[in-house]
């Protein structure tokens, strides 16, 4: 109920305004797939493939879908860790694209990102405190006395001991290394944090830590997120919208309340109907998608999802739907968006 | 119904440097014939060795102790020679994992490899194994089964995998099924076709159904009966439906409060329970939930409650000692 306040003009494509720390236009990213003796280029994966997105400040927008959607190549794209093929980027009134490697450097400690693998992530030769100490050096900020009281104060704020500090990674659980990741991002001060499935390796009793320490550290450090996932009630939890992904496109996007309340895109509601929740009792009859996501590299034409969909139809097939405005901050990429499926008792446009 | 297996007091330590790792330290539970229960714990409570220690598949320096009971048909299993385990492995017991790309070999085709296994349990001949291993495929939904019993494993998806696996370990019709995190590494959209598999499999081969997850959600739509572990030892069970609307042990409660349901928001901070899981290396006196209970007394740290029956669940707390815990409405601060 807390983005319903909020803006309403907020369309997918409007033109960035002043609320706007973060836009993404027609953003794709595409590997190229090598084969044979000479390593011939044979064809491209289109892991993001034509992706509009406004951030605003202070808000968390979360990337959900499956294996394989493009939701953390997205995440990495979005901040430079991997060059775009295509498309824009605009960051805080700013054109990363065209950024040369110095500029880069020094946006990037206003955007950082915490990743999923907290053992890859964090080296293991390093002492915690330099590891959160390592940001500060490189962007010459605080100097090296005054860097200890900083690592000091931001263990704290992450709901660790000061003498964390003089230890390795290694003598941390999952989700003390998941709060030193944290702290290493946030001692920058950064406007925009990309998560990259932060909670996903993480037993649920410690899950519910981390996220309860994100949206603390979010209001006290004013934060953006970019909460990248896999688990739709996670993703619902912590943004305040959320853009459904599937093969490298975005399909549906929607203040998170919104989303679940009448979802519009067939796949977002065989994903909220797959989700399996502690419920007992609560079977209703679910869409089971059959087969499985078709590969990257030869996406289905039209709508990408047709091959999966319970309600294509011809017109599915030749023409690919675009991302439009539904009204309430909600746009989908279908041609039938809350068409209601049969088997599904959640879905009432 | 009669049992088909039963665990009493299960124990399996492991021997390492560093002193005894009590993994499973004193488990008891009962599967009818046909019937279905889950296990579910977070990492490290003893759940998947609990599953390893009944297919007697836990490795040196791990051992089940000897006083130990795995009735099977009335037959021990803790005691069977390993000839005799053989024999019931894979043939009355079979075992799905959770990634069924290290459970599968990559240098056999899939249709060899359940071909194998029939040959193996069954004694039948090559051609009746190769037909049987492509009704297997067939009957666990794998399209043109008879063209992809010549794929190699890594040919097929997540999804296909687990389909072979499953019908490998159904192709002998075992009695009991034993799953540990059979969907764990799948998307959710095909998690949904795994678990509805499953479960009409169940019900057109009657087999008898262990299921080991950490996730609650399965264990809601998979089984009709629960058992929740902690530190080793199961803190509570009973039937899905009474232990989730109305949990006695305190950790089962946690836990419940602890996962974000779909449409819940960030407004309402989680349920978090602090610190973290004790060491299987030296688990606290008592309780082994007490230094994380938010009711935990003074009894709790020097006592180890044994299961309390509660109407038709039981829950290992001294505040069940007397019948069902006074339950504090939700949200109470803790």
């Amino acid at each position: 109920m807390t983005a319903d306040g909020t803006v309403e003009e907020g369309t997918t494509v409007a033109p960035a305004g002043d609320d706007v720390l973060l836009s993404l236009r027609g953003l794709k990213k595409h590997f190229p797939v090598r084969q044979g003796l000479l390593r011939r280029t044979s064809g491209y994966l289109q892991a993001v493939d034509g992706v509009d997105l406004d951030v605003r400040r202070g808000e968390t927008v979360g990337l959900v879908g499956e294996s394989g959607c493009g939701k953390s190549t997205l995440g990495r794209t979005l901040l430079r860790l991997l060059e775009p093929t295509a498309g824009a980027i605009t960051f805080d009134g700013v054109d990363l694209v065209g950024l040369g490697a110095r500029e880069l450097k020094e946006m990037r400690r206003h955007m950082q990102i915490v990743f999923q693998d907290s053992v890859g992530s964090l080296d293991p030769r390093m002492k915690v405190g330099d590891l959160i100490a390592e940001g500060l050096a490189i962007h010459g900020i605080a100097a090296r006395k005054g860097r200890d009281a900083v690592v000091h104060e931001m263990l704290e704020r992450v709901g660790m001991p000061p003498e964390a500090a003089d230890r390795y990674p290694h003598q941390f659980s999952g989700g003390q290394r998941q709060r030193i990741g944290l702290a290493r991002a946030l001692v920058l001060q950064p406007k925009l944090v990309v998560a990259d499935e932060p909670v996903s390796a993480l037993d649920v009793s410690i899950q519910s830590q981390v996220l309860n320490l994100l949206v603390e550290l979010k209001r006290e450090f004013d934060l953006t997120y970019v909460f990248v996932a896999h688990d739709l009630a996670v993703v619902g939890y912590i943004s305040d919208r959320v853009a459904v992904m599937y093969l490298g496109r975005i399909v549906e996007l929607a203040p998170s309340d919104e989303l679940f309340r009448r979802p519009l895109h067939p796949y977002t509601m065989a994903l909220l109907s797959a989700n399996p929740e502690p419920v007992p009792g609560r079977k209703s009859t679910r869409i089971v998608l059959t087969g499985d996501v078709p590969s990257p590299i030869d996406p289905p034409s039209g709508c990408r999802f047709r091959t999966r969909c319970p309600i294509a139809e011809q017109i599915c097939a030749e023409v690919d739907p675009a991302l439009r405005d539904h009204g309430h901050d909600h746009s989908a990429a279908c041609h039938f968006p809350g068409k209601p499926i049969s088997g599904s008792s959640s879905a009432n446009p | 119904m009669s049992a088909l297996l039963q665990v009493a007091n299960l124990r399996t330590g492991f021997h390492t440097h560093g002193g005894v790792i009590r993994a499973v330290d004193g488990v008891d539970f009962t599967i009818e014939k046909s019937g279905a229960l889950g296990v579910v714990g977070e990492s490290g409570s003893g759940k998947s060795v609990t599953a390893l220690s009944i297919m007697r598949l836990v490795d040196a320096p791990g051992h089940v102790e000897p006083s130990s009971n795995i009735l099977f048909e009335g037959r021990d299993l803790a005691t069977l020679a390993e000839e005799e385990m053989a024999e019931i492995r894979g043939n009355e017991i079979s075992m799905i994992f959770q990634e069924p790309m290290t459970s599968l070999n990559p240098v056999f085709t899939v249709g060899e490899q359940i071909a194998e296994s029939v040959r193996l349990h069954q004694g039948v001949g090559r051609k009746e194994a190769e037909a049987r291993a492509v009704e297997m495929m067939r009957l666990v939904g794998i399209p043109s089964a008879e063209k992809r019993v010549h794929d190699y494993p890594h040919q097929m998806s997540g999804g296909m995998r687990q389909r072979v696996m499953i019908g490998m370990a159904l192709s002998c019709n075992p009695k009991l099924l034993i799953a540990d995190e059979p969907t764990t590494a799948l998307d959710v959209t095909v998690q949904a076709q795994i678990l509805e598999l499953m479960k009409e499999l169940r019900e057109k081969l009657g087999m008898a159904i262990l299921l080991i997850t950490h996730d609650l959600g399965v264990v809601a739509e998979m089984v009709d009966e629960v058992a929740v572990m902690y530190g080793g030892r199961i803190v509570e069970r009973g039937p899905v439906k009474d232990i989730f609307t109305n949990p006695q042990h305190p950790y089962t409660e946690a836990l419940l409060q602890s996962i974000p349901l779909l449409g819940m928001r960030y407004t309402a901070p989680l349920k978090a329970i602090r610190g973290m899981v004790p060491s299987p290396l030296d688990w606290p006196a008592g309780c082994r939930f007490a230094p994380r209970c938010d009711y935990a007394f003074e009894r709790c740290a020097t006592e180890l409650p044994p299961l309390f029956r509660v109407e038709r669940q039981e829950s290992a707390c001294w505040l069940c000692e007397a019948g069902a815990r006074a339950v504090p409405p939700i949200g109470v601060p803790s």
